[in-house]
């Protein structure tokens, strides 16, 4: 049995990212956090032809810093978790410039994560990623970026990639291309995301 | 001594937190031709917001008095949170010529035709001086009341107090609309700024605003980008909010994570109630 455990902060879409990835059916609602236990499922098969052979499950842990009370109260779930886990997909937003939160709660993990972990970054919301005013944005008709939004993507990466090796230090191999943007809402970059999180379970 | 500037100032919080980006809370709610919201939406965000009030003020125990919610990029319910502004800003009253952009400049062309004709209709001038002339006929009332060595302190003090540029330290999350929300708040032209600390970290704006006067707007470095910079910014925040006359924090409404917001509400209570008046 493989595990593929999902985190991120509230709001981030990691339920909708599960749903669209796997074809789940997960709740979402854009204002009231959803998930408040972990969410296991485990895939079929033959559904999802990109699945390796051995049966994977894929764990939808609650939304962290929903405010501050609530961290404490999920950090039971993510030992029992994150141990367990043989891909950590961590679901952040890329219209954002904000991720000390992600980076605190990073901080608390780093004791769980186990040597020679993946961790992939899904920078989902590429769709809402900021271009300068007059700058064309997210085209829907074709559901990919804008030339404006594909030109900023390698900085906004890079930034990313900055943060959460801030803080990953050397704990879990970590480089530029652990960072994977899409968008849940649109699909786009949605099948690099699965490649990705399924090379690293893999063995 | 009057009473007049310190009175109840103590229990006075000189806080505003602004609820910004209401519009994205409801994707395909806007009416672009009357650049407001749809029925539906304006109930919505109405309900969404009061959720939000309820999570800051309790947690981070500021008075829903203290809370709006709005657009800048809309130009949404901006009368609202400027009355918020002059209401919990110290001498507030500086700022009550303030004329914020007008919604329906944004609205489509026809809508904007029928809204002049209805506020010409209506005899609705620009609204201007308004304020000027309740100041003078409260003074009046004042000089009946008052001994002429009372009103001389009086009014010295007033004049000291109106020799000072009104002056609003922004703050907010980073890249949470600031820059918009001062511009369309004050409606104000971008004069001059100069570097307060570091290099481009902190900024005094001076505005010419469009009702006459100047204000001066501290634009303060967005926090919550990660550990290393809040750490950073937050001695900045301390050496320059004490010395204004109001803390405008800047929150995005369509978000789900206020750890953040809250965290730095608790800092700014403490901060403004260590100096309880501008310190100058």
């Amino acid at each position: 049995m493989l595990t593929v455990v999902f985190f991120g902060k509230t709001g981030a879409g990691k339920s909708s990212t599960l749903n669209a990835l796997f074809g789940l059916a997960l709740a979402t609602d854009p204002a009231v956090a959803c998930t408040s236990k972990p969410q296991v499922t485990l895939l079929d098969p033959d559904e999802d032809s990109g699945l390796p052979d051995e049966p994977v499950r894929v764990v939808d842990m609650p939304g962290i810093a929903e405010s501050l009370r609530a961290e404490d109260l999920y950090q039971p779930y993510y030992e029992k978790w994150v141990p367990q886990a043989d891909s950590l997909v961590w679901v952040t937003q890329a219209d954002t410039r904000a991720y000390k939160r992600d980076q605190l709660y990073l901080m608390k993990l780093l004791p769980l994560l186990r040597p020679g972990l993946q961790l992939i970054v899904a920078l989902n919301r590429v769709d809402d990623l900021g271009v300068d005013e007059g700058d064309e944005s997210f085209n829907t008709a074709l559901r990919r970026p804008s030339a404006a939004q594909l030109a900023v993507l390698p900085e906004k990466i890079s930034d990313v990639y900055g943060v959460f090796k801030e803080i990953l230090g050397e704990a879990v191999p970590f480089d530029r291309s652990h960072v994977v943007p899409y968008t849940a809402r649109y699909g786009w970059g949605l099948e690099k995301l699965k490649i990705a999180i399924l090379k690293g379970v893999e063995r | 001594m009057i009473p007049f500037f310190r009175g109840k100032r103590k229990k006075r919080l000189r806080m505003v937190v602004g609820l910004n980006q209401v519009d994205k809370m409801c994707p395909g709610g806007w009416d672009e031709r009357l650049n407001a919201p749809t029925k539906a939406a304006e109930k919505e965000i109405r309900r969404r917001t009061q959720d939000i009030v309820h999570k800051l003020s309790d947690f981070a125990d500021i008075s829903p008095e203290h809370i709006e919610y709005y657009s800048a990029l809309r130009r949404y319910r901006l009368l609202p949170l400027l009355s918020k502004v002059i209401g919990h800003a110290h001498a507030g009253f500086k700022l009550d010529q303030v004329q914020p952009a007008d919604p329906f400049g944004l609205a489509h062309a026809e809508v904007q035709e029928f809204v002049r004709e209805e506020r010409v209709r209506r005899g609705e001038g620009n609204g201007r001086g308004n304020g000027q002339q309740m100041r003078e006929k409260l003074f009046e009332e004042i000089k009946k009341i008052l001994s002429p060595e009372e009103m001389d302190d009086l009014t010295s003090e007033w004049k000291r107090e109106m020799r000072q540029p009104p002056k609003v330290a922004i703050l907010g999350k980073a890249g949470v609309g600031k820059t918009t929300t001062i511009n369309n708040l004050f409606n104000a032209q971008w004069r001059t700024s100069h570097t307060l600390v570091g290099t481009t970290q902190a900024q005094a704006k001076e505005f010419e605003l469009e009702s006459g006067g100047t204000l001066t707007v501290v634009d303060l470095p967005g926090y919550g980008r990660t550990l290393r910079e809040d750490e950073e910014y937050e001695k900045i925040y301390r050496d320059l909010i004490p010395s204004c006359d109001l803390v405008l924090l800047v929150v995005q409404a369509d978000s789900r994570d206020f750890a953040d917001d809250q965290e730095i509400i608790l800092k700014l209570r403490d901060w403004l109630e260590d100096a309880p008046v501008p310190q100058r």
